[in-house]
């Protein structure tokens, strides 16, 4: 069978993919690796099928949500929680609500008004984050959105606003919103920047087909662009990272209150490498994952193997399967000592 | 001999003072014994507070009684009283102190400047570890972003190790801690099989000096961690966190810098009242901080402490009775500083304009380091 490998830049749909890209797809879009059951499912299958099967489900359109709230630094104490945000993974993977209209929704939220107090820091953030307006070169506009927000009527961005809400709506619903975010979208999952041309043409086509999201993503994550991404890695968020580590040693994500925690403790540090690595060897100490022990392995060449591929998405070279073997053998914890070895690697870290 | 023949140790001094310092536990191999930075200079370590959140001088030092800390320095040091701010979000004006550029950045925007930070080229130019700069916040994840620049000549490998006071040492992480349990150290041949491992999946050689220093950091974090820094709540305990973090780190890494950004004066968007209350709670913690210096026998003679905003608020209040940041006047565009250290001035007062960015190059002419792109002056005028 013809796999997706990492070194393969010809994309053929119909081609199965291998770990590697099953890892990839499945940190991008559901912000974790895949559980067994998805490992199961979704290993050999084509890169279209697979796509199609990700963008069905309500949990990727709830990692979709978890990632702007995210971008517009709605986290930790400003975090929305038990809002009518809630609804929004369902009504988007439903269709019936568009990205866009999502985005909107964000913005007339208590929590982005409470992250942006005063006119002039949330016109400034809405301005910024939904258009990428560079706001110190237009500040014309921004005292016109200033008055809208204290209740005075002006042409705010080419459209008639008086409210709060009116400049979040007209913000929100302006071409130029629509062509920063396809920019910034396909920088996060490509982690390369998309070409002026590129920007402008997709842009307009969401402008004029809201609807044509995810369609669009699946374009990007069949395209060479994002073929490269897989080949060399990429760097895990904390809040990936705090979800890859969890599922790889037990089988299951974190609850939504440990992922924040350990999330924003290690959002804490400029690298947050050694916070990583402590919180590595805090799970693998604890109960209840699934690390076998010394005497629990039957052969420890095949789980080095299969633990290779699952946390790095690659087999490993003579060298590294000799040395890993040899301790995942050997007397005591050789089992956890190769997870944590792994855990802490800076390859773990760029899935 | 040039001046980093004195302050860059080989790899095999470090290697050395390593193996010493393991004995008292995470004290940076270059504390024992450490010169001036400059030839002429008495100055060894930098405590650099930016006072981020917009504060007003009508909140400082024109109500002394609010901050009299910041008061005592400045009466035994430099006080500027019109400082011009470079730009109007907090971000963006507080990454512009520390690159000495005025940088165009979004409010929240979260991602690192185009320019090379003081930190970089202070661990460039005279060739220290990360554990020798520092950088405690208290605005999370943004502000580790103050850390290092994308410059292709410096970025991470000279980045300041960079710690959110409130982002790490809260009650919910410790409360993870306590719950999974503390990780067993690893020691012996568990941890001469890691190393092995480790060798053998990058490819055979010894480790970097990154890896070395993050296993110190992980040390600390966990010591810290057991301390009472998580404890702290209150208005103004992220700030106050991060000042207290930066008098651990100074007692413990003896570290050649450190820079503390504040953050939360920014309630006065919607508190007044709070907004002073973060004010007095800081100059407390200042204060704190400075008299830890006082009185460690090492760090007394030969450390600088420089305290700036990064702008102030507007003139009057907003329908809330607090207090925006966007109306242009004086009060936004110029605050009050202060540079206290044993090569500056003692009672001198500076009534013209000077620019936030200047502070930068300013600090990187006392530490002997080039600022090569940074727009920002020496302040010369503060040499004693």
């Amino acid at each position: 069978m013809r796999l997706y490998h990492r070194s393969e830049l010809e994309l053929d749909p119909a081609a199965a993919i291998d770990d590697r890209w099953l890892r990839a797809l499945c940190i991008d879009l559901l912000g974790r690796p895949p559980l067994t059951s998805e490992r199961e499912r979704w290993l050999g299958k084509p890169l279209g099928d697979v796509l199609d099967d990700l963008w069905g489900l309500e949990m990727t359109w709830a990692h979709w949500l978890e990632e702007q709230l995210y971008y517009f630094m709605l986290i930790d104490q400003f975090r929305p929680v038990g809002t009518s945000l809630d609804e929004l993974p369902g009504r988007l993977q439903k269709g019936t609500l568009t990205a866009g209209e999502a985005l909107h929704r964000i913005g007339l939220s208590t929590s982005f008004d409470l992250r942006n107090p005063g006119a002039d820091t949330f016109v400034t953030v809405v301005m910024e984050q939904f258009c990428g307006i560079e706001v110190q070169s237009s500040r014309r506009e921004l005292e016109i959105g200033k008055g809208a927000y204290d209740g005075r009527a002006g042409v705010f961005m080419g459209s008639r606003a008086k409210s709060q809400s009116d400049v979040v709506e007209v913000a929100a619903g302006h071409k130029d919103a629509a062509r920063f975010l396809v920019g910034r979208e396909y920088e996060r999952l490509t982690r390369a920047p998309m070409a002026k041309r590129d920007r402008a043409r997709a842009g307009k086509r969401l402008h004029r087909e809201p609807r044509a999201y995810s369609d669009l993503v699946k374009e990007w994550m069949s395209s060479e662009a994002y073929a490269e991404r897989v080949s060399r890695g990429a760097l895990m968020s904390n809040r990936t990272w705090v979800r890859a580590v969890h599922v790889d040693l037990g089988a299951a994500p974190p609850s939504g209150a440990t992922t924040e925690a350990l999330r924003s403790a290690l959002d804490g540090l400029g690298d947050p490498a050694p916070l990583r690595s402590t919180i590595a060897r805090m799970l693998l100490d604890a109960e209840g994952t699934r690390a076998p022990r010394g005497p629990d392995l039957e052969d420890a060449g095949a789980w080095v193997g299969d633990v290779f591929q699952r946390l790095l998405g690659r087999a490993p070279t003579e060298e590294e399967k000799a040395a890993f073997t040899r301790v995942a053998s050997g007397t005591g914890d050789g089992p956890t000592l190769v997870l944590y070895t792994l855990l802490s690697s800076s390859e773990y870290e760029s899935s | 001999m040039s001046i980093l023949d004195h302050t860059h140790p080989s790899r095999r001094d470090l290697l050395r003072a390593a193996a010493g310092a393991g004995a008292i536990g995470l004290a940076s191999p270059l504390a024992a014994a450490i010169g001036p930075i400059r030839p002429g200079y008495k100055t060894k370590h930098v405590v650099l507070v930016i006072m981020a959140g917009g504060v007003r001088s009508r909140e400082t030092f024109g109500s002394p009684k609010q901050i009299p800390n910041l008061v005592q320095l400045a009466d035994e040091g430099v006080l500027f009283t019109r400082l011009r701010t470079a730009n109007l979000g907090h971000f963006g004006a507080s990454m512009s102190i520390v690159t000495g550029i005025s940088e165009a950045r979004g409010i929240r925007d979260n991602s690192r400047a185009p320019d090379p930070t003081l930190f970089e080229y202070v661990r460039k130019d005279l060739g220290l570890a990360a554990s020798d700069v520092w950088v405690t916040t208290s605005g999370g994840a943004q502000q580790v972003n103050y850390a290092y620049g994308l410059h292709a000549d410096y970025g991470q490998k000279y980045g300041a190790t960079t710690l959110d006071g409130d982002g790490i040492f809260n009650e919910e992480f410790k409360g993870i801690v306590s719950k999974l349990g503390t990780p067993r150290p690893l020691a012996g041949s568990d941890a001469e099989r890691v190393a092995e491992l480790r060798r053998v999946l990058r490819g055979g050689g010894p480790p970097s000096a990154a890896e070395e220093s993050r296993a110190r950091v992980e040390r600390y974090i966990l010591e810290e961690l057991g301390r009472g820094v998580t404890g702290m709540t209150g208005a103004g305990a992220g700030d106050a966190k991060a000042i207290q973090l930066a008098r651990n780190l100074l007692s413990v890494f003896r570290p050649r810098m450190i820079g503390v950004v504040l953050q939360q004066a920014d309630i006065a968007h919607g508190s007044f009242n709070g907004y002073t209350e973060v004010i007095r709670r800081n100059d407390a913690a200042i204060g704190e901080l400075v008299a830890a210096i006082r009185g460690d026998e090492t760090l007394r003679d030969s450390t600088a402490v420089v305290v700036l905003p990064e702008f102030g608020r507007d003139a009057d209040l907003n329908s809330r009775r607090g207090l925006d940041h966007g109306d242009g006047s004086d009060d936004l565009r110029f605050v009050h500083g202060v540079a206290w250290g044993p090569d500056f001035k003692r009672g001198k007062v500076v009534n013209d304009d000077r620019r936030t960015i200047d502070v930068m190059p300013t600090i990187a002419d006392l530490f002997g380091a080039d600022p090569r792109h940074a727009k920002g002056s020496v302040l010369r005028e503060i040499y004693a």
